[in-house]
């Protein structure tokens, strides 16, 4: 959180993860050239350079993707979240580089310009039914690749929240799902591409496993995430709902539940619960999902802060969540389903454990 | 084809070019006016921001007009992305995922030539010369790039 925009808002979290990012890319980048050196003499530097800022962007995708459902299912996992889009526009850069070294290796030669020979060498060299029969290896794998560039690009020039609060969240976020579109445009790249040439088998396979475990994780998620939502509603009187038992929302920490198809969520702090929205003001992280640190609601995606008793951030900073009333009667907790105007305080329910 | 790239690139050579020249007058004035929180940014937070300014610029044009028009228009801190659409979408998309691309690299790999090693595929594959090889040497062909294959 800041009151002014700043290039990158470094803190110490920052620091040590963008380290750890650096030194894993080199190593995965220097492991690829060692292997590559070890199989083959030959290979040239600048084929080095593109087939290892390909594999590394490529593996750097698989790990951005499956971070949000690892997150989903293991909190363990969020620490990767709160700095995912550094890791994200690393990624660009070393699809940037795979790209520009590809296209001057073997686009720059002819008497096109290389961009355009990147976008047109298959009309004249690729005919995809040359022989009669469909052959993959003709066909124009340079154009996916192009396209998935320019997603990563745009994703990776609007990432600081300047743009996430000028582009609006809606756009915003729907702008950044383009990164499913840029993955499966990269496979089909790699597909009809490197995939051609290189015989092994263990290639296909890897990329096959990749996208399974990918997939998988994202459609788990996404079950988990209906299951929640479809969650069955308890009983109801005076416009409460009962939600959960009180001893369910444990001391510092959050919980979410349903209410007539929203999410709220309840946090219990020196023995009172209290109720807010479950969508942070910043990207729409899960602030149920978070904890109270320093008498603040926390939300787990990026650490933005919410005073539990009105929903506001602490001073200067202006964001707010709706706060709910809330009843614990009897061991349960009831939840008002409609949301108080913001910044209505609400002096939370006692819970009496006894 | 060709003519239509060379277009296309023409296009988007001016649109950046327009771009860069409305990056400059988005950082003298139309910055601070359309969001406050820029004001007192440093100059790190402006490189940041100016490949997204040349990207979007008709969309940040539009912004900074209807800023005159109607005041600030920066979303402000309450609001928030509907995130049950999120959730939609994001199923939406891995459904997709999940059936378009095993097709079409199943297309990829099933159709593949056979094993160049076996020397049956000449017919096939294209012109592949790996950098070093003697075929390498040979001057490249007019828009003919030599090694397609090696990305």
């Amino acid at each position: 959180m800041s009151t002014t925009y700043r290039a990158i808002d470094w803190n110490r979290q920052k620091r040590r993860y963008d380290l750890t990012l650096v030194v894993l890319v080199a190593l995965v980048f220097l492991s690829f050239m060692g292997v590559s050196l070890l199989r083959s003499t030959h290979i040239t530097a600048e084929t080095l350079l593109i087939r290892g800022s390909a594999v590394t962007a490529l593996l750097l995708l698989h790990v951005i993707l499956a971070i949000g459902p690892l997150a989903r299912f293991d909190p363990r996992f969020l620490p990767l979240l709160y700095n995912r889009r550094h890791l994200g526009v690393t990624m660009f850069f070393l699809a940037l580089v795979h790209s520009v070294f590809a296209t001057v290796q073997f686009h720059a030669l002819g008497d096109e310009s290389p961009l355009v020979s990147v976008l047109t060498a298959y009309r004249q060299d690729y005919n995809v039914f040359a022989s009669g029969g469909f052959q993959p290896a003709h066909f124009p794998f340079e154009p996916f690749g192009a396209a998935a560039l320019v997603i990563l690009f745009l994703m990776a020039a609007t990432s600081h929240d300047f743009w996430l609060r000028n582009l609006g969240a809606g756009f915003w976020k729907a702008l950044h799902l383009g990164v499913y579109a840029a993955y499966g445009l990269l496979l089909v790249h790699v597909a009809f591409g490197a995939l051609q040439s290189e015989r092994s088998p263990a290639y296909p396979l890897v990329l096959g496993l990749g996208f399974v475990v990918i997939a998988g994780l994202h459609l788990a998620a996404a079950r988990k995430e209906a299951r929640l939502d479809r969650a069955e509603l308890g009983a109801e009187q005076d416009g409460f709902i009962s939600v959960c038992r009180a001893s369910e929302v444990r001391e510092g920490r959050g919980r979410v539940v349903m209410a007539r198809g929203q999410r709220v969520a309840l946090f219990r702090q020196q023995a009172r619960i209290f109720a807010t929205s479950n969508v942070c003001r910043h990207q729409g992280g899960p602030v149920g999902e978070g904890q109270i640190v320093d008498g603040c609601i926390t939300c787990p995606w990026h650490g933005w802060n919410y005073q539990p008793e009105d929903g506001c951030s602490p001073p200067p900073f202006q964001e707010v969540l709706e706060t709910y009333n809330i009843r614990v009667i009897a061991g349960h907790v009831w939840l008002k389903a409609t949301a108080n105007p913001l910044g209505t305080r609400c002096a939370g329910s006692l819970v009496d454990d006894r | 084809m060709v003519e239509f790239v060379h277009a296309s690139l023409l296009a988007i050579q001016a649109y950046g070019t327009l771009g860069l020249v409305f990056a400059l007058a988005f950082h003298w004035r139309g910055l601070s006016r359309l969001d406050q929180g820029s004001r007192g940014a440093g100059l790190g937070f402006r490189w940041v921001i100016t490949p997204g300014v040349v990207a979007l610029w008709p969309w940040l044009a539009v912004r900074c007009w209807r800023t005159k028009q109607v005041g600030s228009f920066a979303e402000g801190p309450h609001a928030s992305a509907a995130p049950g659409r999120l959730r939609a979408a994001h199923g939406l998309a891995w459904k997709a995922l999940a059936v378009l691309l095993p097709l079409a690299v199943g297309v990829a790999l099933w159709w593949r030539p056979i094993d160049p090693s076996s020397g049956d595929v000449t017919e096939s594959l294209p012109r592949t010369a790996a950098p070093g090889s003697p075929d390498a040497s040979l001057p490249p062909q007019p828009h003919q790039p030599e090694t397609q294959r090696s990305h």
